[in-house]
């Protein structure tokens, strides 16, 4: 064996410790930003996994599975939410991610991964529990996506100005667990 | 060592060669093995969640974090806190901080153009003997300690004092010398101390120049809450988030506002809106005043305020007339030349809305006790410490001659002096730097005189946990955990836990044993005998670093008069300073220009360092969700201004002052005043804080004029 080889063989050993943790794309899940309409973006994307490998938070995840057919990507919010940062699209090599300059004004033109639903009553200055306003705090589009809104400056979600990021569902207190990004399900239309 | 240090070119890691891989590779084949089968079988790691506190500013939000093993892998608010639940995004993104690739792993020693890493022992004995060498060469107030605003208010800023005192050195600087301490002279020296306004009893709320909603996020809903309930004025350049729902929002042009309190004062007074029972009973110096107000009348500021006349005397009525009123005042009035009379002219005119029996509408006011009159002044700072006491210090802190107000409220060095004590000696040579968490380099005022000095230094050390711009060029960078991983403090800053929310990562230390243990290697370990935070926590206290001579005593109340009810001079609250007018300035809140004025050259007036909903300063820059929100630093300017200019919105322009030039995105926007232009600071691409004059500074304070700059927009490519 040559010395390259065993190089090459530890590092692949090093890699697999590094795979995706083991993952069940739920009815939630969303779809990476820059994604072609749904039914088009499962015929375009090959499952090649190099858009999870580029995710610096590491949203983007695949099922687990020992099947050999193509899995998809999915982002479970919840557990880790998109930062737009766009890089997943810029490596797609099947053009199921369409690319998107990592442009504030960008995204927020082209990308929908999906609409925000709030819960009122689990959101805590809506029912009074707290201050909390974490959501409005992480939005990247602060202000048009989501205001705050009253004297108890509570959120008021505008779904046309969202992009879907769920980077709110993710931060959202356990004790509140009230937003949720729905998938977009709609078929046909632009990337999103 | 005085040759200039190389950038950094190289970070040599204590690792592995490709010799040692192979040799050990048999035991790792194995090994691998094990760990795959070990991952077949792996089960989730059992999730704990334990109560912390948020640290990353003064806010202190109580926090619940869940760790995985020794990952944090979630914080969200506490809900059960007194901060019910709050968290900024920047607190949010802690798990990124904590667990960032770009952390320090190890004591770094610069060769060259390469950082090595070494092990700590060598580290701090490396660290140990260059500063005995500057010692014994320039004596010990050679050595300069500078500690950022993570730690300004933590209970490790009194162990560095005690430090200094230990090693012989008077100077220690906080971020005190540039942020806030302004505000709290001003406000001190009118009425004794510092406070803020208790925003249930006050009917009228005044925000000038300041911007909760991104400063402090935690109170946004109780001043929003005034729009509706009570009265809310904002007095900003911009109109931000708070300006938009207010009752009256004066746009007014930066670096007057002095001017325009003095025009309402003018109309307070001239129509008589002032209790005259109080003035007369409780303030000094109404006469004074009176004279001085009588020189802004509304219609001759309306134009240098850009407020409208009709406007500032709605406005004073309104102030007067509405009470309650209290000003919630911000760095927006701080950054000036004019600073301190600013901050003083906000707090008079405050007075003069006041009642006589009112109640009282701000926290924090100066608390009477007895024993009042043999005891400094209550705004100022009564140092303590362990036993053993260092023995004291003789030789003076920088700034102590040239901006003795400053020190006296403060009882620390000015740290903007410090480039004249490196590069002329002025007032002794300091030679060595130990920056304690703060990035001085990017954000103190003259970064390009300061860049000059660290060059000049015999020894800059660095403690972070991040390889930041000032680390960069140091010699040695000591990894010190987050406060995610040192033992919890609590929110009021008394107990300390017995662990963190996580053990330090890598090799990184706490803040306090980096302190301890160099104090040790310094062979000062005897002042620093504890082994933990916590117990040298709650080792008893007393008090040391007394300076009768220079700390101001109140005057002795006349036979019979009731006890006062402020901390000043007069135990009155003070229209007219007496502590400033003994240290030759004006004692009215008088307003003087800019030195800078705006010209054909430089048409706009410059204001950097607004925060910005992202980022704290310089912080969080590397961390990826918060730097999402912001890629880039945006200027903002005025429509009206960009046509002049020729420029478009989303453009990349360049900024230019007549002292530099820094180049960044625009954002064109009406809600900016027209003759501003606004941009944040804390980027290390784009540091506007070379585009101010690096020595003009308030002479009361020391603060720089960040807020009263002149620039021009420029475009990169002529078309």
């Amino acid at each position: 064996m040559k010395r390259r080889h065993l190089l090459g063989a530890l590092g692949a050993v090093a890699a697999a410790g590094v795979l995706p943790r083991r993952a069940r794309a739920s009815a939630t899940a969303l779809r990476p930003p820059g994604a072609l309409p749904p039914g088009r973006f499962e015929e375009a994307c090959i499952g090649c996994f190099r858009c999870a490998e580029v995710c610096p938070p590491k949203a983007i995840r695949f099922p687990a599975t020992l099947s050999l057919e193509a899995v998809r990507p999915f982002i479970d919010a919840r557990e880790r939410a998109c930062i737009l940062c766009m890089k997943c699209t810029e490596v797609c090599p099947t053009g199921a991610l369409v690319p998107v300059p990592a442009q504030p004004e960008a995204v927020a033109g082209t990308v929908r991964m999906g609409t925000p639903v709030l819960e009122r009553r689990n959101c805590l200055p809506w029912n009074g529990r707290g201050v909390c306003r974490v959501c409005f705090y992480v939005c990247p589009y602060a202000g048009t996506a989501v205001e705050l809104v009253g004297p108890r400056q509570a959120p008021l979600f505008h779904a046309e100005a969202c992009v879907g990021c769920g980077l709110c569902e993710e931060a959202c207190p356990d004790e509140a667990r009230a937003i949720r990004i729905h998938p977009r399900e709609r078929a046909g239309g632009a990337p999103g | 060592m005085t040759e200039p240090r190389p950038p950094v070119r190289f970070i040599q890691r204590l690792g592995i060669s490709r010799r040692t891989l192979l040799k050990v590779a048999p035991v790792a084949g194995v090994s691998a093995a094990a760990l795959g089968l070990g991952l077949v079988g792996r089960q989730a790691l059992e999730r704990k969640r334990t109560h912390g506190v948020c640290r990353f500013c003064l806010v202190h939000c109580g926090v619940t974090a869940t760790t995985e093993g020794t990952r944090l892998v979630r914080v969200e608010g506490d809900v059960q806190s007194k901060t019910k639940g709050f968290l900024c995004l920047n607190g949010h993104a802690m798990p990124e901080v904590v667990h960032s690739d770009r952390r320090v792993r190890m004591p770094l020693a610069r060769d060259g153009d390469t950082f090595r890493e070494v092990s700590w022992e060598e580290a701090l004995a490396r660290i140990a003997e260059r500063l005995e060498k500057v010692r014994r060469k320039y004596g010990p107030e050679a050595l300069m300690v500078q500690t950022g605003w993570p730690l300004v208010r933590h209970p490790l800023v009194g162990f560095l004092h005690r430090f200094c005192q230990a090693f012989g050195t008077p100077n220690l600087a906080t971020v005190g010398s540039f942020c806030e301490t302004a505000g709290r002279m001003g406000k001190a020296l009118t009425v004794g101390s510092k406070y803020s306004p208790s925003f249930h009893r006050v009917r009228t709320l005044v925000l000038w120049g300041a911007n909760p909603t991104h400063a402090l996020p935690i109170v946004s809903h109780l001043v929003a809450e005034k729009a509706s309930t009570g009265k809310l004025v904002v007095v900003d350049p911009v109109r931000t988030e708070l300006a938009a729902l207010a009752t009256e929002h004066l746009r007014v042009r930066p670096g007057t506002d002095g001017a325009l309190a003095l025009a309402m004062m003018h109309v307070i007074i001239g129509e008589r809106l002032y209790d005259r029972t109080f003035i007369e009973s409780e303030t000094v110096g109404f006469e004074e005043l009176a004279a001085l107000a009588e020189r802004y009348p509304p219609g001759a500021v309306a134009g240098l305020t850009t407020v409208p006349t009709e406007q500032i005397v709605r406005v004073a009525r309104l102030l007067a007339r509405e009470a309650p009123t209290s000003v919630w005042e911000g760095l927006g009035i701080e950054h000036h030349e004019n600073g301190v009379q600013t901050v003083r002219a906000v707090a008079v005119l405050e007075a003069l809305c006041r009642r006589s029996g009112q109640e009282e509408v701000n926290d924090l006011l100066t608390p009477v006790r007895t024993g009042f009159y043999d005891q400094p002044l209550p705004a100022l700072v009564r140092p303590a410490t362990a036993e053993p006491v260092p023995p004291p210090v003789t030789v003076r802190p920088l700034g102590y001659g040239s901006y003795p107000v400053f020190e006296i409220f403060n009882r620390e060095a000015q740290g903007n002096l410090l480039a004249d004590a490196v590069l002329r000696n002025e007032p002794y040579p300091v030679r060595a730097l130990l920056i304690v968490a703060a990035n001085t380099l990017l954000t103190a005022p003259g970064s390009e005189r300061l860049r000059e000095a660290a060059a000049r230094l015999s020894l800059l050390v660095t403690v972070d946990p991040f390889l930041t711009l000032t680390a960069r060029l140091s010699d040695f960078v000591l990894p010190a955990c987050t406060f995610a991983e040192a033992p919890t403090v609590d929110a009021s800053d008394e107990e300390v836990a017995q662990g963190g929310m996580v053990p330090p990562q890598h090799h990184a230390w706490p803040d306090w044993k980096v302190l301890f243990e160099l104090a040790r290697a310094l062979g000062l370990g005897r002042y620093f005998p504890w082994s933990s935070f916590r117990e040298a926590m709650e080792a008893p206290r007393t008090p040391y670093r007394a300076d009768p001579d220079h700390q101001p005593r109140p005057d002795p109340p006349a036979a019979g008069s009731a006890p006062p009810r402020f901390g000043t001079l007069s135990g009155k609250l003070e229209l007219a300073s007496g502590l400033l007018r003994r240290h030759g300035f004006d004692a009215v809140p008088v307003w003087t220009p800019p030195q800078e004025q705006p010209d054909a050259a430089y048409p706009l007036v410059l204001v950097t360092g607004p925060r910005t909903r992202s980022f704290i300063n310089s912080q969080f820059h590397d961390v990826p969700s918060v730097r999402a929100k912001m890629p880039e630093p945006e200027v903002l300017l005025h429509p009206q201004r960009a046509r002049a200019a020729g420029v478009a919105d989303g453009e990349r322009v360049a900024i230019v002052s007549p002292h530099g030039r820094v180049e960044m995105r625009l954002r064109i926007t009406a809600d900016v005043h027209p003759d501003a232009a606004v941009a944040p600071a804390g980027w290390e691409s784009a540091n506007v804080n070379v585009l101010h004059h690096p020595r003009r500074l308030d002479p009361i304070s020391g603060f720089p004029a960040f807020r009263s700059g002149v620039c021009r927009i420029e475009r990169l490519r002529p078309a």
